[in-house]
């Protein structure tokens, strides 16, 4: 073999170690530079949406405790004790005889005014025969007939004699209750029996006037058209009229005051004979189950007391031992999913774990979208506490979900990249990247349920180390394979 | 004389620059960096411009002296994408199988034509020529036809069963055993060797220049071969290196070129002299 023979045997084999070389290696270069991605399939799933916001915790249910009456205090309960219902908490022991002074004096004061009425009813008798001797009087000048006022006259006796009851009743039922040995509802019918029968009376009272002003009115009418009537007589008979009708009005007024005092009167003096009776001693009992919280300061045995007294609040613990405490929560606007009845999970600031909830109601405050949340806990809060309200939502299922790192987007919309397996003969595959566009269907802060115009049968990139374009070609490095 | 013979030498020169300045350009330029290629090729000719005057936008600024020169054409070929070796590949499976079935097939076939006695043989071979001088596209479509009903279209067997069937093969060998000498061939069939012993011992070893001349002629065309595989194959991971170049990017075309020309310029060195000398020999009788 000549020299140049050689040579270009030598470059020869140059050219095809070259080529071997490339042939196993080129590839691996080439690899090496190219953008690593993440792949995975579509995935069935369902969307978790969660909203959190802070909030302050706060009492629900309370019931006040007052006093009944005046006296010196004694505390049986102190801050913070968990009491059942009928328990004794506070006594009230009032001075015997100061409310024996104060009885006799009611005693007077009615007596009074009992006589008061009875001398007020008299004048009245007397001003209505003089209304009536009246009548026949005008019936002489005019054909005008009186109108039938006696049967109004009964009804009116009849339901004053309904509203006497009516306030025995409601004395009689609010005693109880003061006492505790009864519910405030039953004081409460008694009371709302009493209001009806008293706007019957003043209804009663109303077509009365209502009758007589009409038979006044066509009386004088009549009287006018009358040619034989004397004016002057008439007008002077018409003046009396009115006047002894006028008077008549400012008794019965007189009388309804009257009324009052005696209402009055003896209420003051039922519960004051029921002081006297019980030894001037007033114990308030618990009305449910609960804890004794928020006793005003300065409260304490030994203290005088006034009626009606705030002396503590009772916090309602139902029989298992579980309070119900109360927070507003502002969540972020694109929390719109929350709504009432959804369940929630609470997590209160030095207490461990979380504890359940539901949100009551949404309510609109200031243009705000505010979540009323109440709790129901074995825990015993004092209010105020802070904590973390949550709120979840499962969406519906999905057959196609992806974390957004999936998802981009361009000025020609939203679109995910998948990536096409591609062999190119000996040296085995490549990977090329192709574009989709999507839509979103649901989506939170992790990951997306989307839906795409055509089926996506490759997986998708979720993760690249640079960034990818349909048309590159890219190694896989994580995620799931084809 | 001496006129004439400068006259031809100049003609020749002429011949051989037009021939050669390709070469040099796709090799020169192949030392490019991709921006210069694409400021001396990228024309910038637009519907509005295209009728105007002439500007530097309508015409390719050819030049034979790169203004830096650099290897990232190959690198970036050969290392950026590993698509270049597989296509290079593939023209391989292509043209070897073909090369090495056209002389299997040719060898004997001449043989036959030139040692034997048989009827009709003339004819046969007249046609043998004759489909010789037919263009290729005549007879693709048959050939579709045929592979598709050998179920074979898709695959390297559609263009390399048909290539091997080369009446050129044929005629070429033929043609350089016009020159040998039948003593050889008498004294060894006296011997009792066949025909197979014949042609493998002692007829193969004396026409070497024409296999040559054949492996290189063969190789040459089939390493270029466009149409068989465009027609016949569908997957684009088989497609050849001559289809291959038509989509490359522009910025490695001279590299890819040069690339490309490499095995057939080598194959050409090496065995020019049989080339030549096959086909002086064939032209002989």
């Amino acid at each position: 073999m000549d020299a140049s023979k050689k040579i270009i045997v030598k470059i020869s084999g140059i050219f095809l170690g070259v080529l071997l070389f490339l042939t196993f290696f080129s590839n691996t270069v080439a690899t090496m530079n190219l953008p690593g991605v993440s792949l995975e399939f579509p995935k069935d799933g369902v969307i978790k949406q969660t909203a959190v916001a802070q909030t302050t915790v706060e009492y629900a249910e309370s019931i006040p405790v007052y006093t009944g009456q005046e006296g010196i205090l004694t505390m049986r309960v102190r801050e913070g004790d968990a009491v059942r219902q009928g328990d004794p908490l506070f006594t009230v022991t009032a001075d015997l005889k100061e409310l024996r002074e104060r009885s006799n004096a009611e005693t007077n004061k009615l007596d009074r005014a009992m006589v008061n009425i009875r001398r007020d009813e008299s004048e009245m008798v007397f001003l209505q025969n003089k209304l009536d001797t009246l009548v026949p009087d005008r019936q002489q000048v005019t054909d005008v007939d009186p109108p039938d006022i006696a049967a109004i006259d009964f009804e009116y006796a009849q339901i004053e004699a309904d509203i006497k009851n009516a306030e025995a009743d409601y004395a009689a039922l609010y005693a109880l209750y003061e006492a505790g040995a009864g519910p405030l509802s039953d004081a409460g019918e008694a009371a709302r029996e009493l209001e009806s029968l008293r706007l019957a009376l003043a209804r009663k009272e109303e077509e009365k006037e209502r009758l007589l002003d009409k038979y006044e009115g066509d009386l004088a009418k009549a009287i006018a058209d009358d040619v034989n009537a004397n004016d002057d007589k008439q007008r002077a008979f018409l003046e009396e009229l009115q006047n002894t009708r006028r008077e008549l009005e400012n008794f019965r007024f007189d009388m309804e005051l009257r009324h009052i005092d005696v209402r009055e009167a003896r209420q003051a003096l039922e519960i004051l004979n029921a002081q006297i009776a019980t030894g001037g001693i007033e114990n308030i009992y618990a009305q449910s189950g609960g804890i004794i919280r928020d006793i005003p300061a300065g409260t304490e045995s030994g203290t005088a007391v006034g009626k009606a007294q705030l002396l503590a609040r009772l916090r309602v613990v139902n029989e298992a031992g579980r309070q119900t405490y109360r927070m507003e929560a502002e969540f972020p606007e694109r929390a719109g999913f929350v709504q009432a009845g959804m369940p929630a999970r609470i997590k209160i600031n030095g207490y461990r774990g979380s504890q359940p909830g539901t949100v009551e109601r949404i309510i609109n405050r200031g243009g705000k979208r505010i979540s009323v949340i109440t709790m129901n806990t074995e825990l015993s809060l004092a209010g105020g506490e802070s904590a973390e309200a949550a709120v979840e939502k499962l969406s519906r299922a999905y057959d196609r979900v992806l974390p957004n790192s999936a998802f981009h987007s361009d000025d020609y919309g939203l679109y995910v990249h998948y990536v096409e397996r591609k062999q190119n003969g000996i040296l085995g595959y490549t990977y090329a990247v192709m574009r989709q566009p999507v839509y979103i269907l649901e989506q939170n802060d992790a990951e997306a349920a989307f839906g795409a115009y055509n089926d996506i049968d490759y997986p998708i990139i979720v993760n690249s180390d640079r960034p990818v374009e349909a048309g590159d070609r890219v190694k896989i490095v994580g995620g799931e394979d084809f | 004389m001496r006129v004439n013979t400068a006259l031809s030498y100049i003609l020749l020169t002429v011949l051989a620059v037009l021939f050669l300045l390709p070469v040099c350009v796709i090799l020169t330029n192949s030392l490019m960096s991709g921006f210069e290629i694409s400021n001396r090729f990228g024309a910038f000719v637009t519907p509005e411009n295209f009728y105007s005057s002439v500007g530097a936008a309508h015409f390719a600024q050819i030049s034979l002296i790169p203004d830096s020169v650099t290897l990232t054409q190959y690198f970036d070929l050969l290392f950026g994408s590993a698509e270049y070796i597989g296509k290079f590949w593939n023209s391989v499976l292509l043209a070897a199988p073909i090369v090495a079935g056209q002389i299997v097939v040719s060898a004997p076939a001449a043989y036959a034509f030139e040692m034997s006695r048989f009827k009709f043989k003339e004819i046969i071979y007249f046609i043998y020529i004759v489909i010789m001088l037919v263009p290729l596209q005549v007879s693709l479509v048959p050939n579709y036809i045929m592979a598709q009903l050998l179920t074979i279209n898709g695959t390297r067997l559609a263009i390399i069963l048909p290539g091997m069937a080369s009446p050129f093969g044929v005629f070429l060998i033929r043609q350089h055993m016009k020159n040998l000498p039948r003593d050889y061939v008498e004294a060894a069939q006296i011997d009792g060797a066949g025909h197979l012993r014949v042609l493998i011992l002692i007829v193969t070893p004396l026409f070497k220049p024409a296999v040559a001349a054949l492996f290189m002629l063969s190789f040459i065309e089939n390493w270029n071969l466009v149409e068989q595989p465009v027609i016949f194959l569908r997957d684009i991971a088989m497609e050849p290196l001559s289809v291959y170049l038509s989509q490359i990017d522009g910025s490695l075309i001279f590299a890819a070129s040069c690339f490309y020309m490499l095995p057939a310029v080598l194959i050409f060195l090496y065995g020019q002299e049989y080339m030549v000398e096959g086909i002086q020999l064939s032209g002989i009788k």
